[in-house]
């Protein structure tokens, strides 16, 4: 094996073997930790980059593994693939710096960085998958890898909150993998490609593939959170802050929705699937579940639960996306992959902060707490605005690619009226709280103030993450038409899909 | 240079930002204009830059129009951010107030540069989305429902921008640029999306509602360059987007002619009911944007005359912007350091400059208004001498008002507010001799004329006849619609929580009730323990299967 | 290398005598022949994997006078499992038993136990199979019976009639086939046996002998309260071989010796007692309130799944398709016997230290336990299906017949039950991840929890990263 097929299995190497031997390392070796953490993430983000690099030039990175006669396990890196690396890891250093900051004194550090470290490492797995096998079982092992992280408080919310999420990716993931299975016993090994393998079949199974279909999108839909299968987003909210940050922005709902775009772009194809007839019940789930996730998060008065509803709205802009045939839909459904990612995170993460430093966990609480918290509170306003579909953040190109793709689709009748539905009730629940947070008076005392204002509103390891990922909403959207960009490099992955 | 010039508009106010909380930061802030006001004089028309990274491909520019609006825009922000420097300085929550003033300033200046749709929207966004934490920056009641009536209205206009946006770029390959954009007029649908969306911006009557209240409360600077610049953000948007001079335009143009025209009567009429000097301004700016109205359904219905009438109708833009932009800060000067003599004076020439008294800039961009008329609109002249008329009732009110307002001298302004008001005075003075022709000057004596009587006579009748007045009216205008759309979203909104709710109870019910039910019938299952099992059962259950299997293995041959 | 067979059956039987003879050493001489065992078990696979399938003669007597020892690749994979198993567990019940009277007890039935298996595996005819099944059947009894408590010996007792009832069945269709043809030889058979009046009452009565000794429901009744009753070490051998033991030799009868005698009835038969069992088992190993009767229940369930394959097995038409079936079967038997002992063996971990195995009551077991707990965990993933576990495989070659096939119910029977192996092992997580003030120190006993762990990870990550030379060795039979 030369260099070109041992760079897939490093780059998840890179985060599972630290996370491995976190698990062994005592409670109180932060320091040995930390470094094991930062290593990773650092030489994931090198290796990922010369990837990028390979990748643009067309070069072909693959390893495959043999675990059954006809099943491999196939790390292959393409255009889309390296969109959800590239995402992942640049968020898993952000948010291990993070997670740092926030488990100062938390107990079970070495058990959340080693599962921590899991996850990332079947997110990249998945993002890696060459074939629908593989990324099943990076899917599955998502599951598991989180499970531990959302019930790390141990508190009977949390557990409870695991369990539903358990219940409900688990039962998603059989559903996918009988999918799976029936698609491999139709078609032979699924391997991905570019413009779909599928259209080739004779006509008399296309019956069985519309049952296929329906039966992997509810399965990936779970994780997407399309409704009704969202249930689980809103329990997942009791865990900490990095994981919910992690989740929502990268992990596990990120991985629904990549699914998706992989099965109907690289396994059907985009004109197939349209052929059967399969966009449009795509697209109209996703537009249910935009307005209906809005809609919930306008009456809850928790953060993180409101964040956690607007997710599920948010998130269904990717799938959206990719049920607007053409192009520019597909542009504005990849790139809102990246772009979602990075502002959901943002908001997480400052949700975190105003929870950690000062107890507040409601929006009733946040009155005046911009000037309290400056830094903080301006991530959260950008990242908000971005959700919104405000330029110059990232979340107003996505919907621009997105109406435009469905006027040209000729679908603008319905998705432009969800677009617009779904900024306005974005406006509606996230900007009471910016009003509160900038132009409130503060009440006499903060709920639990933990963390006290010294040289930074709060510690640095808290503060640095969200202000960062912030600028990197506000740069994505500034520099959009910039070369790689993230939706240059979605061009380029719409321009392969359709053979452009 | 030029092309620096250009960014530096925009952008120089944006760098300014990060420095609005330091000492020196209300000193600062005055040169951030300064870029804007360079470049409308300096930079070449024509001239563009292209920056195809930024953004989804920023392209920046300056033509004739574009020009004029640079002018009066930065003009405006540079006289406000010197009078704000006097204004806000006893202010605890300054730096915040300079935060937005920077940001709608960058906004409104990057929009008039912008020279393609994005930029453009860009800019609309950026400057809609700050003036609301200028309105809702005095920490009072009022001023949290006035800014939040404003950003809800801007929000649907924002919306109704997008879709109409999106669309227009549709139609030509998803390009954005203007020169692209203004190859080929928009579709019915698409025009009214622009129609409405910056006619909220602009205060169309019936999409008014947000302005007067926001008036009422936004601090003085802020107020001056919103009634006077940013307010014709949304005229710039109709000539970029809805480039005159296209037939297919011309029933547009008959209905922004009749808007533009209720527009006039319902200002003046709303205006002249009204017991605040602020409020009275705001409904003149609705009737003065009924006259620009006016002026873009007669380009739009007369193309062949069409380029002739933009240039005055933004003439005219220019004018009434710095007028009421400087009758704001007049009103802040008697609300703050009392009735001067030289400030009743000033106010005064402003109100017989936007009445359009011969000799002031009213007189000039109201006749060349007149003369772009085309052959077949001559009624519209009639029409511009009753709102001439109309409108010198309104500043005799307006003056009546603020002398009845009186001040209370509490805070009195420093010299920089001051200095900035009589700047603006001065160039309003003496711009309509710099550019207009001799003739022009003398338009519109006769309207003012009897405006002035009329004004005299009631003032004399309201001497002798005292009448209470109720400060109720204005809000039964202004409230009613909105609140009333307030409590009805309100209640659909809460009523499909309850359906769903309830919806969602049942379903639990049904389905604590099916788990019971199943229950029942799986709880004689569940309570069975295999270590129960006697032999008999045992032995029952092994001759059924291997009496199975024999059979299975006989019968299947 | 061809005498290995031998070895086999030689050492483990050598153990036993010197652990009876010197019971002070017992436990050295049970580590020792377990460790010599494993090389000869890998040396066995090595073996067959590089030659093909061995014939040994004991003392060079021919078939039909001497005793005959064959290894194909299925029984070679079986019985590497057995010594891994074996061997983990011996190290661990090294620290179990901690009284000298209960170790010179246990190690010689133990390696008693061993060579009853080993020899089991490599019988290649059916009177030596019974000798086996019967020695195998009785020193399991016996170790069952060693928890000394009354329940226990109940258990045991009827644990002991069940499988000498078992045993009589087989004895009785192993003398109806010697009397219609002459011979016991499993190969000869195979090419000799016709459907007929002699062959349908020796296969109904063999087999459900061997049904009541594999516990297939609902002839299970006896499994839960003797592996639940047992001690930890004894517990994971019975479950994960014992039981395995009987099934193997279902297997063989029906795919090999009996292949032209089955009928698509009598498999789906098989098959519809499997689903039986993957409901029922899954059923009542979510209602079991301790870790113990979880377990044993989970095994009836995962039991049930092989018994799944059968009528897959006989719909499919000989190829690469019914290999790919044969080796997830394979493949789930393996994974099962790891991970299975594995959480035996955790659970009894977490018996000792906790002094009871209620599930309700073990709130904080991850911060007390953390390698017990994640080897319980990588047990369930495996239990479970999940990937990246060899069972994984197993059920997706499962899955895959079932569509292959047309049979869809058995799709709808194996995520039904994978689901509710789910439910039953992440509510023991739940719990373990729940709250309670514990001293903040990870007690590790290297001896005790590495034989648990390690035995996890073999059925939930090397099976199913590295277990395709399985399909490999399968082709290679008698």
């Amino acid at each position: 094996m030369n260099w070109d097929a041992w760079l897939p299995v490093l780059v998840v190497a890179s985060s599972l073997l630290p996370g491995l031997v976190i698990f062994f390392l005592r409670e109180g070796n932060h320091r040995m930790r930390t470094l094991l953490n930062l290593a990773g993430a650092v030489l994931k983000l090198v290796l990922v980059s010369s990837m990028i690099w390979g990748v643009f030039h067309e070069h072909v990175y693959e390893s495959r593994w043999t675990l059954a006669p006809g099943l491999e396990l196939v790390l292959h890196a393409d255009t889309l693939s390296v969109l959800f690396v590239t995402l992942s890891t640049v968020l898993w250093l952000v948010t291990t710096i993070y997670a740092i900051g926030y488990l100062e004194n938390a107990p079970h550090r070495s058990r959340f960085f080693g599962f921590f470290s899991l996850c990332v490492s079947a997110t990249v797995g998945l993002a890696l998958a060459g074939n629908l096998f593989t990324f099943v079982i990076f899917y599955e092992l998502l599951t598991l890898a989180t499970y531990p992280l959302v019930a790390h408080r141990g508190t009977s919310e949390a557990v409870r909150g695991a369990r539903i999420y358990l219940a409900y990716t688990l039962g998603g993931g059989m559903l996918l993998l009988i999918g799976t299975v029936w698609l491999y016993v139709l078609a032979g090994p699924t391997a991905f490609v570019e413009g779909g393998i599928l259209g080739t079949l004779p006509a008399d199974y296309h019956p069985q593939l519309k049952m296929i279909f329906l039966l992997l999108i509810v399965g990936l839909g779970v994780k997407a959170a399309l409704v009704p299968l969202h249930g689980w987003l809103p329990q997942a909210m009791v865990a900490p802050a990095p994981v919910s940050a992690l989740l929502h922005a990268v992990a596990v709902v990120k991985a629904g929705a990549f699914g998706i775009v992989r099965v109907v772009y690289d396994v059907y194809g985009v004109n197939f699937a349209d052929q059967l007839g399969l966009l449009t019940g795509l697209g109209i789930a996703a537009a249910i579940t935009i307005v209906y996730g809005s809609v919930m998060a306008l009456f809850q008065d928790n953060l993180k639960k409101r964040l956690a509803y607007s997710t599920v709205s948010q998130v269904s802009y990717i799938a959206l996306g990719t049920a607007i045939l053409g192009p520019i839909g597909t542009i504005g459904g990849v790139v809102h992959l990246v772009h979602q990612g990075i502002m959901k995170i943002t908001l997480f993460f400052t949700a975190g902060n105003y929870a950690e430093t000062l107890g507040i966990h409601k929006v009733s609480e946040m009155n005046g707490v911009g000037r309290r918290m400056p830094a903080t509170t301006l991530a959260f306003s950008i990242a908000a605005l971005g959700m919104i579909g405000v330029p110059p953040v990232a979340g107003f190109v996505s919907k621009w690619y997105l109406g435009l793709g469905a006027m040209e689709a000729g679908m603008a009748v319905w998705v432009m009226p969800v677009l617009i539905a779904s900024s306005v009730l974005n406006a509606a629940y996230f900007l009471p709280v910016l009003y509160r947070a900038w132009f409130r008076e503060p009440g006499t005392a903060w709920p639990a103030e933990h963390i006290p204002a010294a040289r930074f509103e709060t510690n640095a390891a808290l503060l640095w993450p969200p202000v960062v990922t912030a600028m990197l909403a506000l740069a994505t959207g500034l520099f959009a038409a910039a070369p790689y960009s993230p939706l240059e490099w979605a061009t380029l992955i719409a321009h392969r899909e359709y053979g452009l | 240079m030029n092309i620096f010039l250009l960014i530096l508009a925009w952008l120089l106010p944006l760098v300014l930002v990060p420095l609005a909380g330091q000492r020196y930061a209300s000193r600062i802030t005055v040169i951030a204009p300064l870029p804007a006001l360079l470049a409308a004089s300096m930079v070449p028309v024509g001239s563009s830059v292209s920056l195809p990274w930024l953004l989804l491909g920023m392209e920046l520019g300056l033509d004739d129009t574009g020009r004029v609006f640079l002018f009066f825009s930065g003009l405006l922000w540079l006289v406000a951010s010197l009078y704000a420097a006097g204004s806000q300085a006893g202010d605890s929550k300054a730096t915040r107030f300079r935060i937005f003033f920077l940001l709608a300033m960058a906004g409104n200046l990057g929009l008039i540069v912008a020279m393609d749709a994005i930029s453009f929207y860009l800019g609309f966004t950026l400057m809609g989305l700050a003036v609301y934490g200028l309105i809702a920056h005095p920490a009072s009641q009022h001023a949290r429902q006035a800014a939040r009536r404003y950003l809800v209205w801007t929000i649907a206009g924002e919306m109704l921008l997008f879709v109409a946006v999106v669309m227009l770029a549709a139609q030509h390959n998803g390009i954005a640029s203007f020169s692209i954009l203004q190859s080929s007029p928009p579709g019915g649908f698409v025009m009214l999306l622009f129609l409405t969306g910056f006619g909220i911006k602009l205060a169309l009557p019936g999409l008014h509602l947000w302005l007067p209240q926001a008036y009422a409360v936004t601090p003085i600077p802020a107020v001056a360059v919103l009634s006077g610049a940013m307010i014709k953000a949304g005229l710039l948007g109709w000539l970029r987007f809805l480039p005159p001079g296209d037939a297919v335009l011309v029933n547009w143009g008959q209905v922004l002619l009749v808007t533009g025209i209720t527009g006039i009567c319902f200002g003046a009429i709303a205006g002249l009911l009204q017991h605040t000097p602020r409020l009275l301004l705001g409904y003149s700016s609705i009737s003065k944007m009924g006259v620009l109205t006016t002026g873009m359904g007669a380009a739009l219905a007369w193309p062949e005359t069409a380029q002739v009438m933009i240039v005055a109708v933004v003439m005219y833009a220019a004018h009434h912007a710095m007028v009421k932009g400087a009758l704001f800060l007049g009103l802040g000067l008697v609300e703050r350091n009392g009735l001067s003599p030289w400030v009743q004076a000033g106010l005064v020439f402003l109100a017989f400059a936007l009445a359009g008294a011969p000799l002031t800039s009213g007189a000039f961009a109201k006749s060349v208004l007149t003369a772009s008329l085309p052959q077949g609109a001559q009624y519209l002249v009639l029409l511009l001498a009753v709102s001439a008329f109309a409108t010198t009732l309104l500043m005799a009110r307006f003056l009546f008002l603020v002398w009845r307002q009186g001040s209370s001298k509490a805070s009195p302004l420093p010299a920089e507010s001051r200095i900035a008001w009589l700047i603006l005075l001065a160039i309003i003075a003496v711009f309509p001799f710099v550019i207009a022709e001799a003739g022009q000057l003398m338009a519109n004596a006769m309207p003012v004329l009897l405006g002035m009587l009329l004004s005299a006579l009631v003032l004399l009748a309201a001497g002798r006849f005292p009448v209470q007045a109720t400060s109720r009216t204005h809000r039964r205008v202004t409230g009613g619609l909105v609140l009333r759309c307030r409590f009805l979203t309100r209640d659909l909104l809460c009523r499909g929580a309850l359906v769903v709710e309830t919806v969602r109870s049942a379903l639990r019910n049904h389905y604590a009730r099916v788990q019971q039910s199943v229950e029942q019938l799986v709880l004689p299952l569940s309570r069975a323990s295999d270590a129960d099992i006697s032999w008999q059962l045992a032995g029952g259950l092994w001759l059924l299967i291997a009496g199975l299997l024999l059979t299975g293995l006989i019968l299947s041959i | 290398m061809a005498d290995t067979p031998i070895w086999l059956v030689a050492l483990p039987l050598a153990g036993a005598l010197a652990a009876l003879l010197l019971p002070r050493l017992a436990t050295a001489a049970a580590i020792v022949t377990g460790l010599l065992t494993t090389v000869a078990a890998g040396v066995l696979l090595f073996g067959v994997a590089t030659q093909g399938a061995l014939h040994y003669e004991i003392g060079g007597w021919t078939a039909g006078l001497g005793i005959m020892l064959r290894a194909d690749g299925l029984s070679t994979l079986l019985l590497l499992m057995t010594a891994l198993v074996v061997l983990a567990a011996s190290i661990y019940a090294s620290t179990y038993f901690r009284k000298t009277y209960e170790r010179a007890r246990f190690w010689p039935l133990w390696l008693l136990l061993w060579t009853s298996l080993n020899a089991l595996l490599l019988s290649g005819d059916l009177f030596n199979i019974y000798v086996t099944l019967e020695l195998l059947g009785l020193s399991a009894v016996a170790l069952a019976s060693l928890g000394g408590k009354r329940a226990a010996v109940e258990a045991a007792l009827r644990y002991l009639l069940v499988g000498l009832l078992g045993s009589m069945l087989f004895l009785a269709g192993v003398g109806l086939i010697y009397a219609g043809y002459g011979t016991l030889d499993l190969t000869v058979l195979a090419r000799v046996l016709e459907p007929g009046p002699v062959a349908w009452p020796a296969l109904a009565l063999m087999s459900s002998g061997l049904l009541l000794k594999t516990a297939l429901f609902p002839l299970h009744f006896w499994l839960p309260p003797a592996h639940a009753s047992a001690p930890a070490p004894v517990s994971a051998v019975l479950s994960a071989l014992v039981v395995k033991a009987a099934f193997y030799l279902v297997l063989r009868l029906w795919l090999d010796v009996f292949a032209n005698v089955i009928t698509p009835a009598s498999a789906n038969l098989l098959g519809l007692l499997g689903a039986g069992a993957v409901l029922w088992g899954s059923w009542q190993a979510l209602r079991a309130e301790r870790l113990k009767l979880l377990a044993a229940y989970s095994t009836v369930a995962q039991l049930g799944y092989l018994f799944l394959f059968f009528p897959l097995l006989l719909a499919l038409p000989a190829g690469p398709d019914r290999d790919l079936a044969a080796g997830g079967l394979a493949m789930l038997a393996l994974t099962h016997g790891f991970a299975k002992a594995g959480l035996f063996l955790a659970i009894g971990i977490i018996q000792q230290r906790c002094g009871h195995d209620t599930i309700r009551e073990l709130d904080g077991t991850a911060q007390h336990l953390p390698a017990t707990t994640f080897a319980i965990a990588l047990a369930g993933v495996a239990l479970v299906g999940l990937p990246p576990s060899g069972a994984f495989l197993g059920k997706w070659q499962l899955l895959a017949g079932a569509v292959d096939t047309g049979q869809w119910w058995w799709l709808v029977v194996t995520v039904a039950g994978s689901l509710l192996a789910a439910a039953y092992i992440f509510r023991v997580l739940g719990h373990a991840f729940g709250h309670r003030p514990y001293p903040n120190q990870p007690v590790t006993v290297a001896r005790e929890e590495w034989p648990a762990l390690l035995l996890s990870a073999m059925a939930a990550l090397v099976l199913g990263l590295a277990g395709a030379p399985v399909w490999g060795l399968l082709e290679i039979s008698t």
